[in-house]
């Protein structure tokens, strides 16, 4: 791109990586002062240890504040910095820089996907890791189990009619939860927990379900 | 020199329960006066490697009773020195300091409140929020001939934890101690408290 | 509950209390490290490392860091306000470094040429970044 003055024009601000489950989207706010100009960006990257910084072409004189940067981030067991300049018209800002990122410790780790089947007076719920970010569509998925293998699940339970929640830790993929109530609604949501260094995870969505009538009662009345 | 009257607080103590730290002395009275005390500590890296350092106190850099809750100073298990002087105005008292040096693999552990319920065949087991170094160790087992002792690590309190589905009618008795992994200590084990469950009948 | 560095075993604890420090300081630390082109810790310094090796680097790297890093930047964490997890690292590398000690005392300790020069390219680079940042430093009017 033509060459541009770095003369003063405010450089963009609260530069930082955006992640989850190593989809690393570099964000920022566009300086205060130019806020509705016709202002556009140019990212590039670093991987901490190397000399050079890269440009991400396909950020190159954009006008959107953020960049997808998950193709170039992609090894976790890298550190990364990003970084990313303003440019109105002949005008550019400075480079603004993120902290070192570090994907594997700073990632957020989404939540499982939860699958219910309800039972008379069982409940039975399949958890699926969540999966890190793929390159191409077709590349085999990677669960994020295999990068953190300590991975756990808390499953938060709510029986509806007792109004009572509790908590069950689980290692595997699999809870069957039996001797439920009959035709109660039950909710569950489920938490990744892994051991180590404080991390952000994201509880899933809660799902409720009713367990079904119990036929032995039909029976017995 | 003015400052040499002013004692130095005596009988430097630290009494610690459940991982809670609280560094204890003697007040300096000078009557009609306020006397304020400064806390400084030291861990064994700092004695071992860089012996001038003392460390000001989290929240003990002034203050007018003669406790100082030290408990977010100390973060390892090692053998920490601590040190406090009284200040009146202008003037400072020397240091006094512990006589015998304080790790916190001493501290006091009290068996663990605990509270069980059933939520229908399920029983729930609560316990006290005891900060993050505790963890704790569940014996449940069903009361009943030969029945077997089950175990279970509650990785937290303050939150109900799903122990054991029961079955209808028979009753289930808990007892449970505290670990605390960072100093590879745990508590004697609780009172044994029993519930039973529900009958099969109740449910139809 | 255990974590294994070689034969030598260390509470997961201890490495939550750790982590927990190392998080706290992170940001101040690496914001202050401006030399982003060198990289000098990283997975592949343990690769093809018998366990006793792993062993013995770990308490060479603990034994370098509490005697060359935190003893000269302790003044320096106390400006920056990050004094608290600093002397927390410290006192836990203490805590794992006597751990290792038993290790090297019941001779459970052994280097490779490999391992030894890995060590020492260590130390070198380190020195060689230390004075440079310092020159910088010493540039900008310390």
């Amino acid at each position: 791109s033509a060459p541009c003055f770095s003369n003063g024009l405010p450089k963009p601000t609260n530069v930082t990586f955006s992640s989850v489950n190593m989809k690393n989207v570099l964000q920022w706010n566009s300086p205060e002062s130019l806020r509705g100009a016709e202002v556009v960006y140019t990212v590039q990257y670093l991987i901490y240890g190397q000399k050079r910084w890269l440009n991400k072409s396909e950020c190159r004189n954009i006008n959107r504040t953020s960049c997808d940067l998950s193709y170039e981030t992609y090894d976790h067991e890298e550190q990364y910095y990003g970084r990313v300049k303003a440019i109105w018209g002949k005008h550019c800002s400075k480079w603004a820089e993120t902290e070192r990122f570090n994907p594997w410790l700073e990632t957020q780790i989404g939540p499982p996907v939860v699958a219910l089947t309800p039972g008379e007076k069982s409940i039975s719920v399949v958890l699926t890791a969540p999966q890190k970010w793929k390159r191409n569509a077709e590349d085999t998925s990677i669960s994020m189990h295999q990068i953190y293998p300590n991975m756990k699940y808390n499953v938060s339970i709510y029986n509806s009619k007792t109004s009572k929640k509790w908590y069950k830790f689980v290692i595997n993929y699999t809870l069957e939860l039996s001797l439920l109530e009959s035709e109660t609604l039950y909710c569950i949501s489920v938490q990744v927990y892994v051991p180590g260094p404080l991390r952000k995870t994201k509880p899933s969505e809660k799902q409720c379900i009713t367990t079904l009538k119990d036929k032995t009662s039909e029976l017995k009345v | 020199d003015e400052a040499v009257i002013l004692p130095a607080p005596p009988d430097l103590s630290v009494h610690s329960t459940n991982m809670k730290h609280i560094l204890t002395w003697s007040p300096v009275i000078v009557p009609g006066e306020t006397v304020n005390y400064s806390v400084e500590y030291q861990g064994e890296y700092e004695r071992y490697y860089t012996s001038s350092h003392w460390i000001p106190s989290s929240w003990c850099s002034s203050i007018s009773t003669p406790e100082c809750n030290v408990t977010d100073d100390i973060t390892a298990t090692v053998a920490y020195n601590f040190r406090v002087k009284a200040i009146l105005g202008t003037q400072s008292s020397a240091w006094s300091t512990l006589k015998e040096l304080f790790n916190r693999n001493s501290t006091v552990l009290t068996s663990p409140r605990m509270k069980i319920i059933k939520d229908g065949y399920h029983l729930i087991v609560e316990f006290e929020d005891m900060g993050p170094y505790f963890e704790f160790n569940v014996t449940y087992w069903k009361k009943s001939p030969n029945s077997q002792e089950l175990y279970k690590i509650v990785r937290e309190g303050g939150s109900l934890e799903h122990l054991v589905t029961m079955e209808a009618g028979a009753e289930y008795c808990v007892k449970a101690q505290t670990v605390v992994e960072i100093i590879e200590r745990s508590s004697a084990f609780n009172q044994v408290e029993c519930i039973r469950a529900q009958d099969e009948s109740h449910l139809l | 509950q255990e974590v294994h560095i070689g034969h030598c075993r260390v509470q997961r604890a201890i490495l939550q209390e750790l982590w927990r420090a190392f998080q706290a300081m992170k940001s101040t630390v690496q914001a202050l490290d401006h030399n982003t082109e060198t990289r000098l810790l990283r997975q592949e310094f343990f690769q093809n490392a018998t366990w006793a090796e792993i062993c013995c680097l770990n308490y060479s790297l603990l034994d370098f860091y509490l005697s060359n890093i935190f003893n000269n930047y302790h003044t320096k964490a106390a400006e920056l306000g990050i004094l608290r997890p600093f002397i927390t690292l410290a006192n836990n590398f203490f805590v794992v470094l006597k751990k290792l000690q038993h290790c090297k005392e019941r001779g459970m300790f052994s280097l490779s040429e490999n391992s030894e020069r890995k060590f020492q390219l260590f130390q070198k680079e380190f020195t060689k970044v230390c004075l440079k940042s310092w020159g910088v430093w010493e540039l900008k009017g310390g």
